[in-house]
Protein backbone atom coordinates (compact mmCIF):
# COMPACT_ATOMS: atom_id res chain seq x y z
CA UNK A 1 0.00 0.00 0.00
CA UNK A 2 1.45 3.26 -0.98
CA UNK A 3 2.41 5.61 1.63
CA UNK A 4 2.63 9.05 1.97
CA UNK A 5 3.96 10.56 4.94
CA UNK A 6 3.02 14.49 5.48
CA UNK A 7 6.26 14.54 7.36
CA UNK A 8 8.60 12.40 6.11
CA UNK A 9 9.29 9.84 8.57
CA UNK A 10 7.63 6.81 7.51
CA UNK A 11 8.52 5.77 3.68
CA UNK A 12 7.91 2.21 3.92
CA UNK A 13 5.26 -0.67 4.41
CA UNK A 14 4.18 -0.57 8.21
CA UNK A 15 1.26 -2.68 8.13
CA UNK A 16 2.73 -5.16 10.27
CA UNK A 17 3.15 -2.53 13.07
CA UNK A 18 -0.69 -1.07 12.79
CA UNK A 19 -3.07 -3.64 14.61
CA UNK A 20 -5.96 -1.86 15.91
CA UNK A 21 -7.66 -4.31 17.92
CA UNK A 22 -11.59 -4.25 19.49
CA UNK A 23 -10.44 -2.24 22.64
CA UNK A 24 -8.21 0.42 20.83
CA UNK A 25 -10.34 0.60 17.45
CA UNK A 26 -12.25 3.58 18.83
CA UNK A 27 -9.12 5.21 19.62
CA UNK A 28 -7.72 4.99 15.67
CA UNK A 29 -11.31 5.24 14.30
CA UNK A 30 -10.77 8.77 15.73
CA UNK A 31 -7.98 9.44 14.20
CA UNK A 32 -9.05 8.77 10.97
CA UNK A 33 -12.23 11.67 11.31
CA UNK A 34 -9.20 14.36 12.85
CA UNK A 35 -10.47 13.87 16.32
CA UNK A 36 -8.60 12.21 19.22
CA UNK A 37 -10.57 10.05 21.79
CA UNK A 38 -9.76 8.28 25.24
CA UNK A 39 -10.95 6.06 27.36
CA UNK A 40 -12.35 6.99 30.48
CA UNK A 41 -13.07 4.40 33.36
CA UNK A 42 -17.36 4.51 34.03
CA UNK A 43 -16.36 3.54 37.93
CA UNK A 44 -13.80 6.04 38.41
CA UNK A 45 -13.54 8.63 35.73
CA UNK A 46 -10.08 8.12 35.37
CA UNK A 47 -8.98 9.20 31.63
CA UNK A 48 -7.05 6.24 30.52
CA UNK A 49 -4.02 5.62 28.10
CA UNK A 50 -5.71 4.76 24.71
CA UNK A 51 -4.47 1.45 24.94
CA UNK A 52 -5.29 0.50 28.48
CA UNK A 53 -7.93 -2.13 28.07
CA UNK A 54 -8.79 -1.84 31.84
CA UNK A 55 -8.10 1.22 34.69
CA UNK A 56 -5.31 0.42 36.61
CA UNK A 57 -6.83 2.80 39.40
CA UNK A 58 -10.23 1.53 40.33
CA UNK A 59 -10.31 -1.78 37.93
CA UNK A 60 -13.43 -1.01 37.34
CA UNK A 61 -14.60 -3.21 34.60
CA UNK A 62 -15.91 -0.46 31.57
CA UNK A 63 -14.60 2.03 29.87
CA UNK A 64 -16.34 5.25 28.09
CA UNK A 65 -14.83 6.89 24.99
CA UNK A 66 -14.35 10.73 25.05
CA UNK A 67 -13.05 13.68 22.67
CA UNK A 68 -9.77 14.64 24.14
CA UNK A 69 -7.68 18.66 22.93
CA UNK A 70 -5.29 17.10 21.47
CA UNK A 71 -2.93 19.71 23.53
CA UNK A 72 -0.54 18.30 25.77
CA UNK A 73 3.19 18.89 26.81
CA UNK A 74 6.45 17.46 26.34
CA UNK A 75 7.36 15.06 28.81
CA UNK A 76 10.83 13.76 27.15
CA UNK A 77 12.07 12.83 24.05
CA UNK A 78 14.70 10.84 22.18
CA UNK A 79 16.01 11.33 18.34
CA UNK A 80 16.75 7.94 16.16
CA UNK A 81 19.72 8.14 14.42
CA UNK A 82 20.29 4.67 13.71
CA UNK A 83 17.51 2.70 12.14
CA UNK A 84 15.43 0.24 13.67
CA UNK A 85 13.21 -0.71 10.75
CA UNK A 86 13.91 -0.04 7.11
CA UNK A 87 10.61 1.66 7.13
CA UNK A 88 11.58 4.41 8.59
CA UNK A 89 13.96 7.68 7.75
CA UNK A 90 16.69 9.55 9.83
CA UNK A 91 16.50 11.05 12.01
CA UNK A 92 12.98 11.47 14.13
CA UNK A 93 11.75 12.48 17.21
CA UNK A 94 10.10 10.23 19.56
CA UNK A 95 8.24 11.84 22.19
CA UNK A 96 7.01 11.11 25.74
CA UNK A 97 3.66 13.54 25.66
CA UNK A 98 1.52 14.21 28.78
CA UNK A 99 -2.18 15.03 27.22
CA UNK A 100 -4.22 17.91 29.06
CA UNK A 101 -6.56 15.37 30.03
CA UNK A 102 -3.80 13.21 32.10
CA UNK A 103 -2.54 10.44 30.42
CA UNK A 104 1.12 10.18 28.75
CA UNK A 105 1.35 8.82 25.09
CA UNK A 106 4.13 7.78 23.03
CA UNK A 107 4.34 9.86 19.41
CA UNK A 108 6.45 11.70 17.12
CA UNK A 109 7.34 15.29 16.95
CA UNK A 110 7.28 16.95 14.14
CA UNK A 111 7.83 20.44 12.53
CA UNK A 112 10.44 21.53 15.24
CA UNK A 113 14.40 22.06 15.19
CA UNK A 114 15.70 19.50 17.29
CA UNK A 115 17.63 22.87 19.07
CA UNK A 116 14.65 24.33 20.29
CA UNK A 117 12.85 20.94 21.56
CA UNK A 118 12.32 21.68 25.29
CA UNK A 119 10.66 19.69 28.23
CA UNK A 120 7.54 21.53 29.36
CA UNK A 121 6.88 22.63 25.98
CA UNK A 122 3.54 23.05 25.03
CA UNK A 123 2.32 20.62 22.03
CA UNK A 124 -0.66 20.27 19.98
CA UNK A 125 -2.10 16.95 18.00
CA UNK A 126 -1.68 16.83 14.38
CA UNK A 127 -3.16 13.96 12.13
CA UNK A 128 -1.18 12.49 9.34
CA UNK A 129 -2.76 10.13 6.95
CA UNK A 130 -0.35 7.58 5.53
CA UNK A 131 -2.16 5.16 3.72
CA UNK A 132 -6.22 4.87 3.15
CA UNK A 133 -6.65 3.60 6.40
CA UNK A 134 -3.87 4.55 8.66
CA UNK A 135 -3.78 8.02 9.86
CA UNK A 136 -1.07 8.63 13.02
CA UNK A 137 -1.83 11.20 15.40
CA UNK A 138 1.63 13.04 15.94
CA UNK A 139 2.40 16.39 17.87
CA UNK A 140 4.43 19.96 16.73
CA UNK A 141 5.11 23.27 19.38
CA UNK A 142 1.84 24.86 20.05
CA UNK A 143 3.59 27.90 19.48
CA UNK A 144 4.33 26.71 15.88
CA UNK A 145 1.09 26.26 15.87
CA UNK A 146 -0.31 29.89 16.30
CA UNK A 147 2.25 32.46 14.77
CA UNK A 148 2.67 30.24 11.58
CA UNK A 149 0.26 27.76 11.15
CA UNK A 150 1.15 26.05 7.91
CA UNK A 151 -0.34 22.72 8.31
CA UNK A 152 -3.15 21.34 5.67
CA UNK A 153 -5.89 21.26 7.29
CA UNK A 154 -7.77 19.50 4.60
CA UNK A 155 -6.78 16.61 5.97
CA UNK A 156 -8.54 16.75 8.82
CA UNK A 157 -12.23 16.11 9.46
CA UNK A 158 -13.31 17.92 11.89
CA UNK B 1 13.34 -8.70 54.37
CA UNK B 2 13.12 -8.73 58.37
CA UNK B 3 16.28 -8.19 59.81
CA UNK B 4 16.64 -11.03 61.63
CA UNK B 5 17.27 -12.69 58.39
CA UNK B 6 20.79 -10.47 57.90
CA UNK B 7 23.94 -12.01 58.61
CA UNK B 8 22.27 -15.75 58.74
CA UNK B 9 23.02 -16.35 54.89
CA UNK B 10 26.12 -16.10 52.44
CA UNK B 11 26.88 -16.87 49.04
CA UNK B 12 29.11 -19.70 49.43
CA UNK B 13 30.47 -20.52 46.01
CA UNK B 14 29.94 -18.18 42.73
CA UNK B 15 31.11 -19.22 38.77
CA UNK B 16 30.90 -18.66 35.23
CA UNK B 17 31.85 -18.89 31.98
CA UNK B 18 34.02 -17.51 29.81
CA UNK B 19 31.78 -14.37 28.46
CA UNK B 20 31.82 -12.49 24.80
CA UNK B 21 30.53 -14.52 21.68
CA UNK B 22 30.74 -18.14 22.02
CA UNK B 23 29.14 -19.24 19.31
CA UNK B 24 30.09 -22.94 19.49
CA UNK B 25 28.17 -23.45 23.07
CA UNK B 26 24.58 -24.35 23.67
CA UNK B 27 22.83 -22.16 26.00
CA UNK B 28 22.13 -25.31 28.32
CA UNK B 29 26.11 -26.49 27.78
CA UNK B 30 27.19 -22.30 29.61
CA UNK B 31 24.77 -22.98 32.32
CA UNK B 32 25.87 -26.07 33.55
CA UNK B 33 29.39 -25.47 33.30
CA UNK B 34 28.37 -22.42 35.22
CA UNK B 35 26.69 -24.16 37.90
CA UNK B 36 29.55 -26.60 37.86
CA UNK B 37 32.34 -23.98 38.69
CA UNK B 38 29.92 -22.19 41.33
CA UNK B 39 29.69 -25.99 43.18
CA UNK B 40 33.43 -26.23 43.31
CA UNK B 41 34.18 -22.69 44.13
CA UNK B 42 32.06 -23.87 47.18
CA UNK B 43 33.66 -27.12 47.54
CA UNK B 44 30.87 -28.88 46.81
CA UNK B 45 29.57 -31.32 44.67
CA UNK B 46 25.75 -31.35 42.48
CA UNK B 47 24.39 -33.60 44.68
CA UNK B 48 24.91 -31.21 48.15
CA UNK B 49 22.05 -28.69 45.64
CA UNK B 50 18.48 -29.13 47.06
CA UNK B 51 17.30 -25.75 45.62
CA UNK B 52 17.18 -24.69 41.71
CA UNK B 53 16.48 -20.98 41.06
CA UNK B 54 16.99 -19.32 37.86
CA UNK B 55 16.07 -16.91 35.44
CA UNK B 56 15.38 -18.33 31.92
CA UNK B 57 16.96 -16.97 29.35
CA UNK B 58 15.75 -13.77 27.96
CA UNK B 59 16.37 -14.04 24.69
CA UNK B 60 14.75 -16.83 24.13
CA UNK B 61 12.21 -17.07 27.26
CA UNK B 62 10.83 -20.49 27.95
CA UNK B 63 8.53 -21.78 30.61
CA UNK B 64 9.51 -24.65 32.60
CA UNK B 65 13.41 -23.77 32.56
CA UNK B 66 13.91 -24.73 36.61
CA UNK B 67 12.78 -28.47 35.45
CA UNK B 68 14.83 -28.20 32.44
CA UNK B 69 18.05 -27.26 34.26
CA UNK B 70 17.39 -29.56 37.12
CA UNK B 71 17.55 -32.39 34.48
CA UNK B 72 20.43 -31.14 32.75
CA UNK B 73 22.43 -31.34 36.24
CA UNK B 74 21.10 -35.10 36.72
CA UNK B 75 19.64 -34.18 39.90
CA UNK B 76 15.97 -33.90 41.75
CA UNK B 77 15.92 -30.86 44.28
CA UNK B 78 13.61 -30.59 46.79
CA UNK B 79 12.38 -26.75 45.40
CA UNK B 80 12.39 -25.02 41.98
CA UNK B 81 11.57 -22.60 40.10
CA UNK B 82 12.17 -19.86 37.56
CA UNK B 83 11.33 -16.08 38.27
CA UNK B 84 11.11 -13.47 35.94
CA UNK B 85 11.57 -10.23 37.18
CA UNK B 86 13.63 -9.33 34.08
CA UNK B 87 16.96 -8.04 35.25
CA UNK B 88 16.55 -7.44 39.17
CA UNK B 89 15.85 -11.23 38.92
CA UNK B 90 19.10 -12.95 40.87
CA UNK B 91 19.20 -10.98 43.85
CA UNK B 92 15.90 -11.38 44.31
CA UNK B 93 16.14 -15.15 43.81
CA UNK B 94 18.75 -14.84 46.40
CA UNK B 95 16.57 -13.68 48.78
CA UNK B 96 13.51 -16.38 48.02
CA UNK B 97 16.64 -19.19 48.33
CA UNK B 98 17.11 -17.65 51.81
CA UNK B 99 13.79 -17.99 52.63
CA UNK B 100 13.30 -20.71 51.93
CA UNK B 101 16.05 -22.14 53.66
CA UNK B 102 14.38 -20.51 56.68
CA UNK B 103 11.23 -22.70 55.83
CA UNK B 104 13.30 -25.84 55.77
CA UNK B 105 12.23 -26.24 52.40
CA UNK B 106 16.25 -26.64 51.14
CA UNK B 107 19.27 -25.92 52.56
CA UNK B 108 21.95 -25.58 49.80
CA UNK B 109 20.33 -23.28 46.64
CA UNK B 110 22.14 -22.45 43.02
CA UNK B 111 20.97 -19.11 41.57
CA UNK B 112 21.52 -19.01 38.10
CA UNK B 113 21.91 -17.72 34.20
CA UNK B 114 22.58 -18.48 30.89
CA UNK B 115 22.07 -17.14 27.84
CA UNK B 116 24.01 -16.08 24.30
CA UNK B 117 22.23 -13.05 22.60
CA UNK B 118 24.94 -12.68 20.88
CA UNK B 119 25.52 -15.93 18.82
CA UNK B 120 21.62 -16.17 18.99
CA UNK B 121 19.33 -13.79 18.66
CA UNK B 122 19.12 -10.13 19.58
CA UNK B 123 15.97 -9.38 18.17
CA UNK B 124 14.16 -8.81 21.68
CA UNK B 125 16.61 -5.79 22.19
CA UNK B 126 15.55 -4.00 18.93
CA UNK B 127 12.17 -4.81 18.72
CA UNK B 128 8.74 -2.72 18.50
CA UNK B 129 7.65 -1.40 22.11
CA UNK B 130 4.85 -2.36 23.05
CA UNK B 131 2.01 -0.91 20.01
CA UNK B 132 3.94 2.27 19.66
CA UNK B 133 6.26 0.99 17.15
CA UNK B 134 4.46 2.88 14.30
CA UNK B 135 5.49 5.76 15.78
CA UNK B 136 9.26 4.24 15.42
CA UNK B 137 9.61 3.69 19.13
CA UNK B 138 11.94 0.74 18.77
CA UNK B 139 14.33 -0.89 21.10
CA UNK B 140 15.75 -0.69 24.57
CA UNK B 141 18.29 1.63 24.49
CA UNK B 142 15.52 4.35 23.48
CA UNK B 143 13.43 3.53 26.16
CA UNK B 144 16.58 4.77 28.37
CA UNK B 145 17.19 7.45 26.28
CA UNK B 146 13.93 8.90 27.26
CA UNK B 147 14.96 8.85 30.85
CA UNK B 148 18.32 10.27 30.33
CA UNK B 149 17.11 12.80 28.22
CA UNK B 150 14.63 13.78 31.38
CA UNK B 151 17.26 13.37 33.32
CA UNK B 152 19.14 16.14 31.76
CA UNK B 153 16.58 18.41 31.31
CA UNK B 154 15.28 18.30 34.86
CA UNK B 155 18.68 18.13 36.67
CA UNK B 156 21.22 19.53 33.98
CA UNK B 157 22.79 16.09 33.62
CA UNK B 158 25.59 16.39 31.02
CA UNK B 159 26.70 14.00 28.17
CA UNK B 160 29.98 14.31 30.06
CA UNK B 161 28.80 12.94 33.56
CA UNK B 162 27.66 10.10 31.33
CA UNK B 163 30.69 9.59 30.08
CA UNK B 164 31.90 9.29 33.43
CA UNK B 165 30.41 6.33 33.71
CA UNK B 166 31.97 4.47 31.15
CA UNK B 167 35.02 5.83 31.09
CA UNK B 168 35.36 4.24 34.69
CA UNK B 169 33.74 1.18 33.35
CA UNK B 170 35.58 0.92 30.95
CA UNK B 171 39.26 1.23 33.00
CA UNK B 172 38.14 -1.15 35.54
CA UNK B 173 37.33 -4.00 32.78
CA UNK B 174 41.20 -3.33 31.49
CA UNK B 175 42.09 -4.70 35.13
CA UNK B 176 39.83 -7.59 34.94
CA UNK B 177 41.07 -10.97 32.87
CA UNK B 178 37.93 -11.72 32.17
CA UNK B 179 36.10 -8.48 30.83
CA UNK B 180 35.18 -8.49 27.34
CA UNK B 181 36.27 -4.93 26.66
CA UNK B 182 39.78 -4.56 27.49
CA UNK B 183 40.82 -1.19 24.99
CA UNK B 184 41.59 1.82 26.19
CA UNK B 185 38.50 4.27 25.98
CA UNK B 186 39.11 7.99 26.85
CA UNK B 187 36.30 10.92 27.30
CA UNK B 188 37.34 12.27 24.22
CA UNK B 189 36.59 8.66 22.43
CA UNK B 190 33.26 8.75 24.18
CA UNK B 191 32.05 12.42 22.85
CA UNK B 192 33.33 11.06 19.53
CA UNK B 193 31.56 8.48 19.38
CA UNK B 194 28.01 9.12 16.62
CA UNK B 195 24.79 8.89 18.83
CA UNK B 196 22.66 5.77 18.53
CA UNK B 197 19.47 7.11 19.80
CA UNK B 198 20.18 10.21 21.19
CA UNK B 199 21.16 11.34 24.00
CA UNK B 200 22.88 8.08 23.74
CA UNK B 201 25.60 6.54 21.78
CA UNK B 202 26.67 2.94 21.67
CA UNK B 203 28.82 2.94 24.83
CA UNK B 204 26.32 4.25 26.82
CA UNK B 205 24.97 0.99 25.96
CA UNK B 206 25.25 -2.60 28.05
CA UNK B 207 27.74 -5.28 25.94
CA UNK B 208 25.13 -8.32 24.14
CA UNK B 209 26.90 -11.09 25.33
CA UNK B 210 27.20 -15.13 25.62
CA UNK B 211 27.93 -16.62 28.75
CA UNK B 212 26.79 -18.09 32.39
CA UNK B 213 27.06 -17.38 35.66
CA UNK B 214 26.03 -18.86 38.91
CA UNK B 215 26.07 -18.77 42.86
CA UNK B 216 25.32 -21.23 45.87
CA UNK B 217 23.37 -19.91 48.73
CA UNK B 218 23.03 -21.13 51.77
CA UNK B 219 22.79 -20.49 55.40
CA UNK B 220 26.00 -19.85 58.23
CA UNK B 221 24.23 -22.49 60.13
CA UNK B 222 25.36 -25.06 57.16
CA UNK B 223 28.71 -23.84 56.58
CA UNK B 224 30.54 -25.71 58.72
CA UNK B 225 29.07 -29.12 58.52
CA UNK B 226 29.58 -28.39 54.20
CA UNK B 227 33.29 -27.34 54.67
CA UNK B 228 32.59 -23.58 53.42
CA UNK B 229 35.82 -22.00 53.59
CA UNK B 230 34.99 -18.34 52.76
CA UNK B 231 31.22 -17.14 53.44
CA UNK B 232 30.14 -14.20 51.70
CA UNK B 233 27.43 -12.77 54.53
CA UNK B 234 24.52 -11.67 53.36
CA UNK B 235 23.67 -8.38 55.10
CA UNK B 236 20.84 -6.92 53.25
CA UNK B 237 18.19 -7.42 50.22
CA UNK B 238 15.38 -5.35 49.54
CA UNK B 239 13.40 -4.66 45.63
CA UNK B 240 10.98 -2.03 44.76
CA UNK B 241 9.13 -1.84 41.64
CA UNK B 242 7.26 0.33 39.17
CA UNK B 243 5.09 0.41 36.39
CA UNK B 244 6.22 -1.19 33.42
CA UNK B 245 5.32 1.45 31.07
CA UNK B 246 7.46 4.48 30.99
CA UNK B 247 3.77 6.18 29.97
CA UNK B 248 2.42 5.17 33.38
CA UNK B 249 4.90 6.87 35.58
CA UNK B 250 4.17 9.91 37.13
CA UNK B 251 8.04 10.46 37.32
CA UNK B 252 10.78 8.67 35.32
CA UNK B 253 13.95 10.06 36.70
CA UNK B 254 13.50 7.97 40.08
CA UNK B 255 13.10 4.51 40.27
CA UNK B 256 12.47 1.48 42.62
CA UNK B 257 15.94 1.63 43.84
CA UNK B 258 14.43 4.49 46.44
CA UNK B 259 12.07 1.87 48.24
CA UNK B 260 14.85 -1.54 47.50
CA UNK B 261 17.29 0.69 48.75
CA UNK B 262 15.80 1.61 51.99
CA UNK B 263 15.08 -2.07 52.46
CA UNK B 264 18.70 -2.98 52.15
CA UNK B 265 19.92 -0.96 54.55
CA UNK B 266 17.61 -0.96 57.26
CA UNK B 267 17.63 -4.75 57.15
CA UNK B 268 21.87 -4.93 57.30
CA UNK B 269 21.21 -1.72 59.98
CA UNK B 270 24.38 0.07 57.75
CA UNK B 271 23.81 3.37 55.83
CA UNK B 272 25.59 4.45 52.94
CA UNK B 273 28.77 5.87 54.13
CA UNK B 274 29.26 2.27 55.14
CA UNK B 275 29.39 0.79 51.65
CA UNK B 276 33.41 0.58 50.45
CA UNK B 277 32.38 -0.60 47.15
CA UNK B 278 29.03 -0.48 44.83
CA UNK B 279 28.16 -3.00 41.91
CA UNK B 280 25.31 -0.75 39.89
CA UNK B 281 23.02 -2.48 37.23
CA UNK B 282 24.68 -0.32 34.63
CA UNK B 283 22.51 -1.88 31.42
CA UNK B 284 22.57 1.90 30.32
CA UNK B 285 25.00 4.94 31.62
CA UNK B 286 21.91 6.81 32.96
CA UNK B 287 21.34 4.09 35.93
CA UNK B 288 24.37 4.88 37.84
CA UNK B 289 23.65 8.58 38.89
CA UNK B 290 19.91 7.78 39.10
CA UNK B 291 20.71 4.75 41.26
CA UNK B 292 23.41 6.54 43.59
CA UNK B 293 21.07 9.21 44.34
CA UNK B 294 17.95 6.91 45.07
CA UNK B 295 20.23 4.64 47.57
CA UNK B 296 21.23 8.67 49.01
CA UNK B 297 25.03 8.96 48.39
CA UNK B 298 23.77 12.31 46.77
CA UNK B 299 20.77 14.30 46.59
CA UNK B 300 18.49 13.85 43.85
CA UNK B 301 19.76 15.57 40.35
CA UNK B 302 23.40 15.53 42.05
CA UNK B 303 24.13 11.72 40.52
CA UNK B 304 25.61 13.78 37.23
CA UNK B 305 28.19 15.82 39.34
CA UNK B 306 28.70 12.51 41.92
CA UNK B 307 30.17 10.37 39.09
CA UNK B 308 32.28 12.57 37.75
CA UNK B 309 36.88 13.46 38.73
CA UNK B 310 37.34 9.75 39.07
CA UNK B 311 35.10 9.95 42.17
CA UNK B 312 33.83 6.49 41.07
CA UNK B 313 36.64 4.80 40.11
CA UNK B 314 38.84 2.44 41.85
CA UNK B 315 41.22 4.86 44.33
CA UNK B 316 38.05 7.45 44.31
CA UNK B 317 35.78 7.64 47.43
CA UNK B 318 32.86 5.06 46.15
CA UNK B 319 34.61 2.29 43.52
CA UNK B 320 31.49 1.59 41.50
CA UNK B 321 31.58 -1.87 39.33
CA UNK B 322 35.12 -2.45 39.88
CA UNK B 323 35.10 -5.61 37.07
CA UNK B 324 33.36 -3.25 34.60
CA UNK B 325 29.63 -3.88 35.16
CA UNK B 326 27.13 -4.54 31.80
CA UNK B 327 28.98 -1.72 29.89
CA UNK B 328 32.75 -3.53 29.57
CA UNK B 329 32.76 -6.54 31.91
CA UNK B 330 29.86 -8.57 29.93
CA UNK B 331 26.04 -8.05 29.61
CA UNK B 332 24.40 -10.48 31.42
CA UNK B 333 21.43 -9.14 33.24
CA UNK B 334 22.92 -9.29 36.83
CA UNK B 335 24.84 -12.34 38.26
CA UNK B 336 27.90 -10.96 37.10
CA UNK B 337 27.74 -8.03 39.42
CA UNK B 338 27.10 -9.87 42.81
CA UNK B 339 29.98 -12.59 41.71
CA UNK B 340 32.52 -9.48 41.71
CA UNK B 341 31.02 -8.28 44.85
CA UNK B 342 31.74 -11.47 46.63
CA UNK B 343 35.29 -11.20 45.17
CA UNK B 344 35.92 -8.08 46.29
CA UNK B 345 34.55 -9.20 49.92
CA UNK B 346 36.95 -12.39 49.37
CA UNK B 347 39.60 -9.90 48.92
CA UNK B 348 41.42 -11.51 45.98
CA UNK B 349 40.45 -9.06 43.02
CA UNK B 350 44.10 -8.34 42.08
CA UNK B 351 44.67 -5.26 41.01
CA UNK B 352 41.37 -4.18 41.27
CA UNK B 353 40.88 -4.65 44.78
CA UNK B 354 39.83 -2.08 47.09
CA UNK B 355 41.92 -2.61 49.95
CA UNK B 356 39.77 -3.11 53.12
CA UNK B 357 37.11 -3.14 51.60
CA UNK B 358 34.09 -4.91 54.27
CA UNK B 359 30.54 -3.95 52.86
CA UNK B 360 29.61 -4.17 48.94
CA UNK B 361 26.21 -3.30 47.98
CA UNK B 362 25.22 -4.28 44.63
CA UNK B 363 21.96 -3.54 42.83
CA UNK B 364 19.80 -5.30 39.87
CA UNK B 365 17.85 -3.82 37.88
CA UNK B 366 14.89 -5.30 34.81
CA UNK B 367 13.02 -4.04 31.96
CA UNK B 368 12.97 -0.23 31.52
CA UNK B 369 14.03 0.66 35.52
CA UNK B 370 10.88 -0.77 36.31
CA UNK B 371 11.79 -3.23 38.38
CA UNK B 372 14.86 -3.54 41.39
CA UNK B 373 16.85 -5.25 43.59
CA UNK B 374 19.18 -4.51 46.23
CA UNK B 375 21.96 -6.43 48.10
CA UNK B 376 24.39 -5.72 50.57
CA UNK B 377 27.51 -8.18 51.53
CA UNK B 378 30.12 -8.33 54.53
CA UNK B 379 32.89 -9.92 55.71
Amino acid sequence: MAIHDPHGIIVGNIEALYHPTPETLPFWEGCSHGQLWLPQCCECRTVLHPFDSTCSVCLGPTRKWIQASGDGRMITWVIYRRLYNPAFTLPYVVALIALSEGPHIISNLVDCSEATIKAGMPVRIVFDQLTDRIVLPRFRPHSILLEADTYDHSRQIL
Amino acid sequence: MDPSFSNRYCIAGIGHTRYGALPDTSVENLHVQAIQQAVADAGLTKYDIDGVLCLAPVSNFQIGYAVKLSGLLGITPRILGALDQEGASIITLIGYAMMAIDAKQCSVAVISYADNPRSGSRAIYGAPRGTDGIFGWFGTPAAYAMIARAHMEEYGTRAEQLGSVVVACRKHAQLTEHAERHREFSMEQYLSQPMLVDPFRPADCALVSDGGAALIVTSLAHCQSLGIRDPIRILGIGQGHQPQDLSHRQKLTTSGAVASGRQAFAMAGLGTSDIDVAELYDCFSITVPITLEDYGFCDKGEGGPFVENGRIEIGGTLPVNTAGGLLAETGLPGPQLVIEAVRQMRGNCGERQIMDAKVALVSNQGGIMQTHSTLILGR
